[in-house]
């Protein structure tokens, strides 16, 4: 492929932005360079661009700035992420495992032994073989998640293990995920829908008719960054017409964050786990002052009549006045009443984010949230209602309506049956035999003796690290296929290597609401060292089981791409050639104006008859019998989080820890890259406490902090602030787990790994889902001699073969 | 709303001995559409009869709440005085395998719900939930509408309240 001198200077402005400015000479060097050099388009979840290759040497990342509006710093750290001394570079195995020793506690804390590709699989073949013949398939756990791990159609990490365990006839899988996992089970009772995933007004409309909106949680900016599939970063264009459009924004967050900052938007400083009762402070106001809308509650809800003797304080003697409230929330009564005032009096969007559900009662939120903006009654308006998806992968972009490009799938064959909660890992684990009752049914954990982990690092979004390190030492076998030495690849028995998303070939689409675009992600490099990609590792696995075949579909790598291509509008309407599309990179839909005039809800307001809600009702249940005849109340109530300020706890962990979602990194994505290092803070992740907090415990900016809590206890960086609450820490997930002595129980993270300190415990026994923000922390600055945080080498090889 | 009763008259003998069977392939003609997957009551080893609720535009639904259909009446002359329709349906057409009529639905429900998460249960919800979570997920899982009808009618026949149950 050539490359014009221009084309290329234009487009590297964040790579070798020096270059323009060098004398002649180096010029006249650096065509030649160029000249040897190949473009190869590729993309994923940060962005489209250049790899410029030399060599099989990657030269350059330029990112395609005519694709994607704002790129990512990120993008520019792919090429350590390649090349990193985190990589696994061969086999291995665990060296009591290959000795046949029955050394669990070992795991994470002995060396490993190179092995060849063909032992280590016959390893795992033989392995899960036998347990199927002694104990079944559900002693088998797939815990391969949520296919974050390459956004690739073909090559989506989850849905190829799910596939081969699908040949071999099933293991114990996952139902839901750790984002959602609260909100997802209950809202399609409330709404019909699953309201959280969802398809968002547009910005069209938002820009034209919203006046006020609420940032509940929400931080726009910094989680549209990434994209579940490829981000153009369109939204920030959106939000400066937000701004201009002279749209008012309330945050309700304890923390100050990005968003909140780069609109100017007012600050309310809630405490952490009481957005119920700060709802149902509003709600009594708006009911006692007749401010709510009787129409809209009238037309288009039930079972108002029966919330309402809980919010007057009827059926508890507690009436959930704005006074009530303010001692839970901290937020002085008188703002609820402005703000109730606010929302009824202006067109007013409130943004919901998915923090506020990943915590104890999360599965009353959003649902209390429904039924606010019930009272509000502007649900179905253009600019006005709930979105609980506005921070996600570019919503309020318009959809193309085009088909893009669909996947793989797991298939059928799956005879085991059983899914358990996304966050339950280290229950099944442990608590063989106990049942839950999940979504309504009954659910029994199996005893799981195999866990295979493709694509996705438990130890990283698993809450209580402790707790799942014990696990993991109870299993009888674990094997982990990726490309770096994560802390959860330290823990296995087998591990095999895996290619980035740069080693080969895929195919995937733009962003998700918008469905704007298909991209190529063509190999830039040849795979490392002895790295496969993870379909030819499940394709020799399947072959060993004699279900090859019914892996692949008889086809290539290449030829799937081909067949998902074909299926495309851009194939089937546009005509487009897939050599055409493969040598450009990318095919782009246009938006129709018809989906510009999207808005949430609105067919339903315009009719609720002929668009009735699919709930039993078809209007929004503000009451739902479903959830009555379970046992629950009904409706949504306030209950005290288990963890919070106000828990008695307090006097031992004063501080209410937030884990929120990093900036530059995509989780655990990226931690071991230049460019997540560059935000550390003396090596490891920052903490952020307040100023007069700080002051009170001689913490200054910098300092190397000690956060602990009963289940754990690491070492952050202090970064001391004025945009964050009193009483409030926060430290972003993702941070790769490093243990000070792996040998010790429960020792301390050098690293900064939150979710050291957050509880496993359920958010509901109905949901059961992930309740990570609520916990409580103690403090203090680190003393003695600060050790250094290894999380991002490898851990002892034996490299003789 | 009236509950009615389809007798459909078959053809020639049963062969098989069960209480229930379900349609092979869909059956469309001048008088009557009947899904395939409908589920029928063998009466005698002619008669078969499918139970079924009907709306005012002479559409079938397997429940009251007319959120499954299972065909549509189409000569309204064959109505009798006792809300009996009557049919003639070919023996092959249907089978007391649920599986056999079921399979190929079932089929584009994995090909087209497993690409992102693994497969849920169908008896995990309802009907009407299925309509709800369907119609949550239409948008993002690239289903062509003809294909998705398929698996949304294959989601309910499988759901807790469905005629299918495993
Ligand atoms: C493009 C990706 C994608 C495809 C394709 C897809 N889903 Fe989903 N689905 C999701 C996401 C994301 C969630 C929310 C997270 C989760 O529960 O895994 C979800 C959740 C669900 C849930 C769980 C709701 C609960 O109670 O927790 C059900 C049921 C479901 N999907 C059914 C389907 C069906 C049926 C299809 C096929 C028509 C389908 N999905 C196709 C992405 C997808």
């Amino acid at each position: 492929m050539k490359v014009s001198r221009r084309s290329f200077l234009k487009g590297t402005s964040l790579g070798l932005g020096g270059i323009a400015l060098a004398p002649l000479s180096v010029n006249a060097t650096s065509n030649v360079l160029l000249a040897q050099t190949k473009r190869i388009p590729h993309a994923n979840h940060y962005g489209p661009f250049f790899a410029y290759v030399k060599d099989n040497k990657i030269f350059d990342i330029v990112p395609r700035s005519d694709l994607d509006k704002k790129p990512l710093v990120m993008l520019q750290g792919l090429t350590d992420r390649v090349e990193t001394r985190s990589r696994i570079k061969y086999p291995y195995v665990r060296k009591s495992y290959l000795e046949g020793k029955d050394a669990k506690s070992l795991r994470g804390r002995e060396e490993f032994v190179r092995v060849s590709w063909k032992e280590a699989l016959d390893l795992i073949h033989k392995k899960i073989d036998t347990i199927r013949k002694e104990d079944g398939n559900k002693a088998l756990y797939n815990a391969s998640y949520g296919g974050w791990a390459h956004p690739g159609k073909l090559g989506k990490v989850n849905t190829l293990a799910g596939r081969f365990f699908n040949t071999i006839g099933g293991a114990v899988k996952t139902s839901g995920d750790y984002s959602t996992g609260s909100s997802t089970p209950v809202l399609p009772s409330i709404m019909g829908n699953i309201e959280v995933y969802s398809k968002q007004t547009t910005h069209e409309q938002i820009v034209a008719n919203t006046k006020v909106m609420i940032l509940w949680g929400s931080d726009l900016y910094k989680t549209n960054r990434i994209g579940y599939m490829v981000p153009n970063h369109k939204n920030e264009e959106w939000y400066e017409k937000y701004k201009k459009a002279g749209i008012k924004f309330i945050s309700i967050d304890p923390i100050n964050t990005q968003s909140a900052q780069k609109f100017g938007a007012q600050w309310i400083k809630i405490r952490p786990g009481s957005d119920l009762a700060f709802m149902l402070g509003i709600m009594n106001y708006l009911y006692k002052n007749k401010l709510y809308n009787s129409d809209f509650i009238e037309k288009y809800t039930v079972g108002f009549d029966k919330f309402l003797p809980y919010l007057l304080g009827e059926t508890d003697g507690i009436d959930k006045t704005p006074e009530w409230a303010e001692k839970k929330t901290d937020v002085p009564a008188s703002v609820m009443k402005e703000l109730a005032k606010v929302m009824v009096e202006n067109r007013t969007l409130i943004s919901g984010n998915w923090a506020i559900q990943r915590a104890d009662n999360g599965d009353q939120m959003h649902w209390m949230m429904i039924v606010l903006a019930s009272m509000v009654g502007q649900i179905g308006l253009s600019g006005g209602g709930f979105g609980f998806a506005m921070h996600w992968a570019g919503a309020g972009q318009a959809n193309s309506m085009q088909r893009s490009v669909g996947g793989l799938s797991m298939g059928g064959g799956d005879k085991v049956r059983i899914s358990i909660p996304a966050s339950r890992m280290s229950d099944l684990i442990l608590k063989p035999g106990q049942s839950i009752t999940f979504k309504g049914n009954k659910l029994t954990y199996p005893k799981v003796k195999l866990m295979y982990v493709a694509g996705c690092s438990p130890i990283g979004h698993q809450p209580n690290t402790n707790e799942i390190l014990k696990a993991f030492r109870t299993l009888e076998t674990l094997v982990v296929q990726e490309p770096w030495w994560t802390p959860t690849a330290k823990m296995a028995d087998i591990v095999l290597p895996v290619t980035t998303t740069l080693e080969r070939d895929d195919i995937t689409a733009g962003q998700f609401y918008s469905q704007d675009k298909i991209f190529a992600m063509q190999k830039v490099v040849d795979n490392a060292y002895e790295a496969k990609d993870d379909f030819w590792i499940f394709e020799q696995l399947a072959e060993r089981f004699d279900k090859k075949s019914k892996f692949t579909g008889k086809k290539t790598q290449m030829q799937w791409i081909k067949s998902l291509y074909a299926k495309t509008d851009a194939a089937k309407k546009m005509k487009i050639s897939f050599e055409d599309f493969w040598s450009k990179g990318v095919v782009e839909y246009k938006i129709p104006e018809a989906a510009k005039k999207y808005v949430r809800h609105q067919a339903f307001r315009n009719d609720p008859v002929k668009n009735k809600l699919k709930t039993p009702s078809g209007k929004i249940e503000i009451f739902s019998k479903k959830f009555k005849d379970l046992g629950y109340v009904g409706y949504p109530t306030w209950m005290e989080p288990k963890e919070w300020l106000g828990s008695k706890e307090v006097s031992k962990y004063p501080f209410h820890m937030v884990s929120p979602h990093p900036a530059y990194r995509l989780h655990t994505q990226m931690d071991n890259t230049w460019v997540a290092n560059a935000f550390k803070v003396n090596g490891r992740e920052p903490v952020s406490i307040n100023t007069m907090d700080a002051k009170k415990l001689g913490i200054s900016d910098g300092d190397v902090v000690e956060v602990y809590n009963a289940r754990g206890k690491l070492l952050a960086g202090a970064v001391v602030t004025d945009e964050i609450r009193s009483g409030v820490l926060a430290i972003c997930e993702g941070a790769w787990y490093c243990p000070q002595n792996a040998n010790d129980e429960n020792s301390i993270c050098v690293s900064g790994h939150v979710n050291v300190l957050s509880p496993s415990r359920a958010s509901s026994s109905y949901a059961h889902a992930a309740a990570t923000n609520s916990m409580l922390v103690g403090i203090k600055k680190a003393e003695g001699i600060i050790p250094p945080n290894r999380a991002y080498e490898s851990p002892l090889v034996i490299n003789k073969v | 709303m009236k509950k009615m009763v389809v007798i459909l008259f078959i053809s020639c003998k049963l062969i098989f001995a069960a209480d229930f069977g379900y349609v092979l392939k869909n059956v469309d003609n001048a008088d009557i559409l009947l899904y395939k997957g409908s589920k029928i009551e063998v009466v005698d080893s002619s008669k078969v009869m499918l139970k079924a609720f009907v709306n005012s535009k002479n559409e079938f639904f397997f429940d009251k709440n007319f959120v499954f259909k299972i065909g549509k009446l189409k000569n309204n002359s064959l109505v009798n005085k006792t809300n009996e329709y009557i049919f003639k349906l070919e023996k092959d057409k249907f089978s007391k395998d649920p599986l056999e009529s079921w399979e190929e639905y079932e089929e584009l429900y994995y090909e087209a719900c497993t690409q992102c998460h693994s497969a849920h249960e169908p008896v995990e919800h309802t009907m009407l939930e299925w309509e709800g979570l369907y119609s949550s997920m239409a948008e993002q899982s690239q289903l062509d509408k003809e294909i998705g009808e398929k698996v949304l009618r294959y989601l309910k026949s499988h759901a807790k309240n469905g005629f299918v149950t495993p």
